[in-house]
């Protein structure tokens, strides 16, 4: 009996070391590795999508700051007021208006990205990433 | 006389038989199966004491931890790529 514990607790901790070091080297080190890694990309192709990484950040970081900037500014109309005014509603407009378009710049890059992919798993890579610009509440 | 020969008049003798106490029967069968249980279990670990049944019990753990891990790494991966494309979740998250 106390040899079949000690087989059994040799299996365990051969199992979950099995499941950490496959985890750990499979994890990937940037978010555009695992993307090559799930579609099979070439060097060459990982390299493009480097720069459409580096682009579609030069593009949607100022969104990041000026969306910052408009909610600040609507939060101090929005303590400032009793009711809703002309003001806050300018206020929620350009709030939303640089919503959409971040949107379309993250939509413009998925589409670039989906270009770099054998046409076969282009539309996997859409069903994955069109969810953080549209929420269809899985209506479709 | 033999022993044997001694108890079976005695046992012809014998009318008084005793009231079961309650839950008698109960407490046995639950004590069978207690018993039932063990058994079962000391099989499992004396199946893991031969060596042909822990090295095939140790390939298909390492095996399940493969593919467990490769599995956690994939979704690890995805969500990290998603994270990192999505700035409209950068900004909800307080940047």
């Amino acid at each position: 009996m106390r040899k079949g514990i000690l087989a059994l607790a040799v299996i365990l901790l051969a199992g979950a070391a099995a499941f950490f070091i496959t985890r750990r080297c499979l994890v990937p080190s940037t978010p555009s590795s695992w993307l090559c890694r799930e579609y099979g990309l070439s060097p060459s192709e990982e390299e493009r999508l480097r720069d459409l990484e580096r682009s579609y950040g030069s593009r949607c970081g100022p969104y990041c700051d000026a969306m910052c900037d408009a909610n600040a500014r609507l939060e101090t109309i929005a303590l400032g007021a009793g009711s809703i005014t002309p003001e806050i509603r300018a206020a929620v407009l350009e709030t939303d208006r640089i919503r959409t378009e971040t949107r379309i710049t993250m939509l413009d890059h998925f589409y670039a990205v989906a270009a770099q992919l054998p046409p076969d798993k282009r539309r996997n890579y859409l069903l994955k990433v069109l969810p953080l610009v549209i929420d269809s509440c899985g209506r479709r | 006389m033999n022993p044997d020969q001694q108890l079976s008049p005695l046992l012809r003798e014998w009318k008084e038989v005793p009231e079961a106490a309650p839950g008698f029967r109960r407490e046995v069968w639950s004590r069978i199966e207690g018993r039932r249980r063990v058994s079962r279990a000391e099989g499992w670990f004396s199946l893991l004491a031969m060596p042909r049944f822990a090295a095939a019990a140790s390939v298909i753990a390492v095996f399940a931890g493969m593919v467990a891990g490769n599995l956690q790494a994939r979704s690890t991966g995805e969500a990290l790529y998603l994270r990192s494309v999505d700035p409209l979740s950068l900004h909800a998250h307080g940047r």
